[in-house]
């Protein structure tokens, strides 16, 4: 059973961008590396927080429905 | 929690960002080839810059010596924006100590001020006097200044010194979050009732996610500025433990049924925890070196690793995390209330 | 009235020991264990350095201690707690346990030692040295790992729960004491002695105060 899937994610993704490496640090001489100095690891960082934003909302979505599921009880 | 309170909290948010990410950096020098050279020749220095606007632009180009003497460049060859070559001539003769000696490298135009490059050639020079003709002191060149906002440009880094205020303040949000968690478990103990346990649940929970926020972001900027996302940094480390401790935290706490004796063990915990880290996150990490800034010696960053421009940023955005972190634990909060108060009720 | 409580805590680790002493099990399963342990590492290493000597020195010791700290409340449980409960002040009980645990752990970091000593070689250059460490080691890590364990008794899984809430909380207490113990080697050039065994006073102090503090919190339950 996956309790956390988005955790999961979370390293996916990050991975998905270490794996890049490769193919951005080339060379100084690469035109396009050398005119955003870096800027896809501030991107990168930035989408990570957002994303363990997100990870914090659906967490509070489902303990919120179990709760929603519940109450009827009471008005029974 | 006051509204005033969560809109602070997203406008400083949504100010860091702004202001972070539309800054430009500094213009900056990337590399010099070649790095040795003689006294007494001639040499053209190819030079890679960054952030720069030579052709439109014209610069000048400096080699500061030792006693703050300045050598010109006789000729500049501006080759693009962001690449020149510069031909010096050295003389036989060059002010300071004999041996080798190490110049920094200046260049300067009206457009973008300086960039300043310190180490960047090793000049070997047999033959010394107090003043030569061709190295002019300091204080006799006037030097263009650029007058506009921007953060420092810095060797590896680059464009990634933005992190400072998403990745550092982070963990500012996450070390208070901690502590008002032991102050509500504290409270737990001293006056008694659930809600001081609840809070003190709720702000170790959005302080965890936090910390791996912060892990998570500072492995993906490590890997593009160390080489790998996990180099073994002390700092690293203890925040990992740090992390760790707390993840005991609600393992313990769903070890015990009882309400009551949970929140009271795990408050328990909670304060002794908390203070077992911090020996952890601000002695140890101090005697021992460090990639991170202001422990040992860090290639990355200078001594001046946070300037002016980049504190107007950056104090904000620690505010800012730090109000968003209250916001998200007042939410928990009060799901945990209404839930608790729910059993209660199914219960009876 | 003070010749009085430590009579008391005189008792305690009388009473302790006792127990320990009747069922041979728990004292001689823990000693027992650093022997395999030690005996392994005679067996897997044909050469062995001392910077893995010293890492291996205290992560045997840490098991260990975490195996015989453990026991320390487990034994205590149901109607011999209560009665304990109502007879004896919490404060002695800590103490006492603490004193305890300080004795056995310091039994056991002599035995591993010994053994590795025996075993493989002595690494230590300065033998004095290295047992200042290994008796305020002892003592900072007795001192951490009793509440802990006190805490983790009122779980399900205690000896789980002892080692997943004691190994973070005692890294700080044990990357010192690796580094004091290095120092000992030789394999530091400017030994650093003052500073470390003021760090680990200090997180002993602290710790200390903070369990005579929630102690009686804990014993309560």
């Amino acid at each position: 059973m996956n309790k956390r899937p988005f955790l999961n994610s979370f390293f996916l993704i990050s991975f998905i961008l270490f794996d890049s490496e490769s193919i951005w640090s080339q060379e100084i001489a690469n035109d396009f590396n050398n005119n955003i100095g870096k800027m896809y690891v501030v991107v990168g960082v930035i989408v990570l927080i957002f994303l363990g934003l997100v990870y914090f909302l659906v967490r509070m979505d489902r303990r919120l429905k179990k709760l929603e599921k519940d109450i009827p009880i009471i008005k029974q | 929690m006051k509204t005033w309170v969560k809109i602070l909290a997203v406008s400083l948010i949504v100010y860091s960002f702004i202001a972070g990410l539309l800054v430009p950096l500094g213009p900056g020098i990337k590399k010099v080839s070649p790095i040795k050279v003689v006294a007494g020749n001639q040499q053209i220095l190819d030079i890679w810059t960054y952030n720069t606007h030579y052709s439109s632009s014209k610069p000048t180009v400096f080699l500061k010596g030792e006693h703050d003497h300045l050598l010109k460049a006789t000729s500049v060859e501006v080759v693009g924006d962001q690449k020149i070559k510069a031909l010096f001539n050295f003389p036989k003769i060059t002010p300071g100590t004999p041996g080798i000696q190490d110049l920094t490298l200046v260049i300067n135009n009206q457009k973008d001020g300086n960039s300043i490059l310190p180490g960047a050639l090793f000049l070997s020079t047999d033959e010394v006097s107090a003043s030569v003709p061709q190295w002019i002191p300091l204080d006799q060149i006037k030097l263009e200044k650029a007058t506009f906002f921007k953060f420092p440009y810095r060797k590896i880094l680059e464009e990634t010194i933005r992190n400072i205020y998403f990745h550092v303040s982070l963990w500012f949000a996450m070390i208070l979050l901690f502590l008002l968690s032991m102050i509500r478990s504290i409270q737990h103990l001293r006056v008694g009732g659930i809600r001081f346990d609840q809070q003190a649940r709720s702000y170790a929970e959005v302080g965890i996610l936090f910390g791996m926020m912060g892990l998570v972001t500072g492995m993906l900027w490590a890997t593009y500025t160390w080489g790998a996302p996990w180099s073994f940094d002390i700092k690293q480390n203890m925040s990992a433990v740090a992390l760790l401790i707390y993840l005991a935290y609600f393992v313990l706490r769903s070890s015990i049924d009882d309400n009551d004796k949970k929140s009271r063990i795990a408050a328990a915990y909670n304060i002794f925890a908390f203070v077992a880290l911090i020996p952890l996150l601000f002695v140890i990490p101090r005697l021992v070196d460090s990639l991170h800034p202001g422990n040992g010696g860090n290639p990355a960053l200078g001594s001046d690793d946070l300037d002016n421009t980049m504190r107007m940023v950056f104090y904000p955005a620690v505010v800012g995390w730090m109000l968003m972190g209250l916001w998200m634990a007042n939410l928990l909060y009060r799901y945990h209330r209404v839930n608790e108060l729910f059993l209660e009720k199914a219960n009876t | 009235m003070s010749d009085f409580t430590l009579n008391q805590v005189l008792r305690y680790i009388q009473k302790d020991w006792s127990i320990d002493w009747k069922n041979k099990f728990s004292l001689g399963g823990i000693i027992l264990y650093i022997i395999t342990a030690t005996f392994i590492v005679f067996l897997s290493f044909s050469n062995i350095e001392a910077e893995a000597w010293n890492s291996l020195f205290w992560i045997i010791l840490l098991f260990g201690i975490l195996n015989g700290v453990v026991k320390s409340f487990l034994q205590e449980s149901g109607r011999r707690k209560l009665y304990y409960f109502q007879l004896v002040d919490p404060y002695i009980v800590l103490v006492s346990k603490v004193i305890y645990n300080f004795l056995l752990t310091l039994l056991m970091a002599l035995i591993t030692f010994a053994l590795l000593s025996i075993f493989t070689a002595n690494m230590v250059d300065e033998v004095g040295m290295f047992l200042g460490v290994i008796i305020a080691g002892s003592l900072a890590l007795s001192i951490a790992l009793t509440f802990i364990s006190a805490i983790s008794v009122q779980g399900q899984q205690s000896a789980t729960l002892m080692a997943i809430l004691g190994l973070p909380v005692v890294i700080p207490i044990v990357l010192t004491l690796v580094k004091l113990s290095r120092n000992t080697m030789g394999l530091v050039m400017e030994p650093t002695y003052k500073t470390d065994f003021l760090i680990l006073g200090a997180i002993s102090l602290i710790l200390l105060g903070l369990s005579l503090w929630l102690f009686p919190i804990i014993w309560k339950e």
